[in-house]
């Protein structure tokens, strides 16, 4: 059964790999440790492709000086690229992205994975809520209160008190975790049909 | 031989992997959003936080002086991180800043006419620094002296407090109350906003009913000086407060614009930060009331100007939920006749 090797931690993969290209002997343990970092690459590379597109969505349709970590690009800006999608596609693209850079650092277990994604997804949505005028006021004076106006808590209190609730943020939010969870099952399927076969052949 | 899960480098790595993506992850929601702008600072009045080295920079005090024919007048120039001897030449302009000549002899950190007379009304003064920096002063001159409305006591009886709701959203609400003492000094006027629903901003007009002015019977104005004494009453920095002279025409509210002074948020001890001198008509904007038509003029100085009303007005920004209070003293205004 695959699916009971898999969850070997990759470092022994890695070594099986070492020793099996140095003696030009692939075992099946090596193979599923290669599947494993070929899981975590792909989990990688799709986040950070993802991430970029939320980026690109801040740098060509939004005001640079409406996000603090965003820098003013005038090349780029104000481009509309995105249109109505731009509104919610950064919110969507953060915990589809985060879910799968977590999946990608964890063991390859499937259960962590989908812990991961509904963990970004209430992070997410509890920062958007946090926004909303029913909670700013007291998450802004208790976080002044507890811990001051300083270079730390600065931006944390602009984002409180500047953003703006929007449930679309919320679904996207909600949306970007389940795309995370759909891509993490297609590729364990795509991965385990294809070593499979492997095995067949 | 079991092998040891806490010395095994990938678990480590995994473990620094999951940390760095949550800080990551923390690090942008909360950088996507919020804004550079609108910072609550705890920077102090008049510094610039934002600019570090800070910059070298000089200014004349005061930027504006409206002078009665025979007073005297003197200029100060004000230096900032500029380190060393310090240099300065005084020049002035009549035509309006377009050319400056050098004054001889002008070399001092203050340059004072003893005696102003109608030729300096309009005159520009200004002071380079060290050969680079410069920094300008602006005099108008009147032979009339300046008709004064001014208010220290604050009875409840001689102002009219009027909250400015924005369309579509309720008005702030608001406290006033003459506290007896702790003023600059004695009695002075306490306020007490709170940000309404759906706003960020409280605003409230002030239009004393005592100072009046009839420009059809009393005289064009030719400029308006305005002096308050401030205090923000509160220590949480995530309020902030200005004020500016209110002017009342043909059911119009007008504020004097902040012009080149730097924007100023009261402090927590009295000032006069929110002061201003040699106000002209284009110096006010309109803020309430019916747009002003081609043709008009608004306000308008004019001896043709329709009867007007003084006062001031407060806006507070904050929280929601938060009173915000301030106060003010010694409101005074002089308006200048040629």
């Amino acid at each position: 059964m695959d699916g009971l090797v898999v969850p070997h931690i990759a470092s022994r993969s890695m070594r099986n790999a070492a020793v099996a290209s140095r003696t030009g002997h692939f075992n099946r343990t090596s193979v599923i440790g290669h599947e494993a970092w070929k899981r975590a690459g792909l989990f990688a590379a799709t986040g950070c492709l993802a991430l970029s597109i939320g980026i690109l969505v801040y740098l060509m349709d939004r005001d640079a000086s409406q996000a603090a970590l965003v820098p003013l690009i005038t090349a780029l800006a104000g481009r509309n690229a995105f249109g109505v999608l731009g509104h919610w596609l950064p919110s969507f693209v953060h915990p589809f992205a985060f879910s799968l850079f977590t999946a990608a650092a964890l063991s390859p277990g499937a259960a962590p994975r989908y812990v991961a994604c509904a963990a970004w997804c209430a992070v997410n949505v509890g920062f958007e809520l946090a926004q909303h005028t029913a909670f700013k006021s007291q998450w802004v004076l208790v976080l002044s209160a507890g811990a001051g106006d300083s270079v730390m808590t600065r931006p944390v209190l602009n984002y409180l008190l500047h953003g703006t609730f929007d449930f679309g943020d919320v679904l996207a939010a909600i949306l970007g975790a389940l795309a995370a969870v759909v891509l993490m099952q297609f590729v364990d399927h795509r991965l385990e049909t294809h070593h499979a076969s492997q095995q067949v052949h | 031989m079991p092998r040891n899960r806490f010395i095994d480098p990938t678990l480590w790595l995994r473990g620094l992997a999951l940390v760095g993506i949550a800080a990551l992850g923390l690090v942008t929601i909360v950088g996507s959003g919020g804004g550079s702008l609108g910072l609550p600072s705890d920077c102090p009045p008049g510094m610039d936080c934002s600019a570090p080295p800070p910059t070298p920079a000089a200014n004349v005090q005061p930027p504006y002086i409206t002078a009665l024919v025979g007073t005297p007048v003197s200029y100060s120039a004000e230096t900032s991180n500029v380190s060393g001897a310090i240099t300065y030449q005084w020049s002035r302009s009549t035509d309006g800043g377009a050319t400056y000549a050098d004054i001889p002899g002008a070399t001092g950190k203050t340059y004072s006419l003893a005696s102003v007379n109608l030729a300096d009304d309009g005159a520009m003064f200004k002071v380079v620094v060290n050969g680079g920096l410069s920094a300008l002063s602006h005099l108008a001159v009147s032979a009339i002296p300046g008709l004064v409305f001014e208010d220290g006591d604050f009875q409840a009886t001689d102002w009219l407090v009027t909250p400015f709701a924005i369309p579509g959203a309720s008005a702030p609400v608001h406290s006033e109350e003459r506290v007896a003492t702790g003023g600059n000094p004695g009695a002075f006027r306490r306020m007490v906003f709170e940000i309404a629903p759906q706003t960020i901003a409280a605003r409230v007009f002030y239009t004393s009913l005592v100072a009046k002015y009839d420009p059809q019977t009393q005289g064009a104005i030719y400029v308006i000086d305005y002096a308050e004494d401030g205090i923000s009453l509160q220590e949480n920095r995530l309020t902030s407060t200005q004020s500016a002279m209110l002017l009342e025409q043909s059911g119009r509210r007008y504020i004097a614009n902040i012009r080149d002074s730097a924007v100023g948020y009261l402090p927590t001890q009295w000032s006069a930060i929110e002061s201003r001198s040699s106000l002209l008509a284009q110096d006010f904007n309109l803020v309430d009331g019916p747009a002003c038509q081609p043709g008009e003029t608004c306000p308008d100085f004019s001896a043709q100007g329709a009867p007007m009303r003084f006062g001031y007005w407060r806006i507070s920004s904050g929280v929601q939920g938060v009173p915000i209070a301030h106060g003010i003293d010694n409101w005074k205004v002089t308006v200048w006749r040629r």
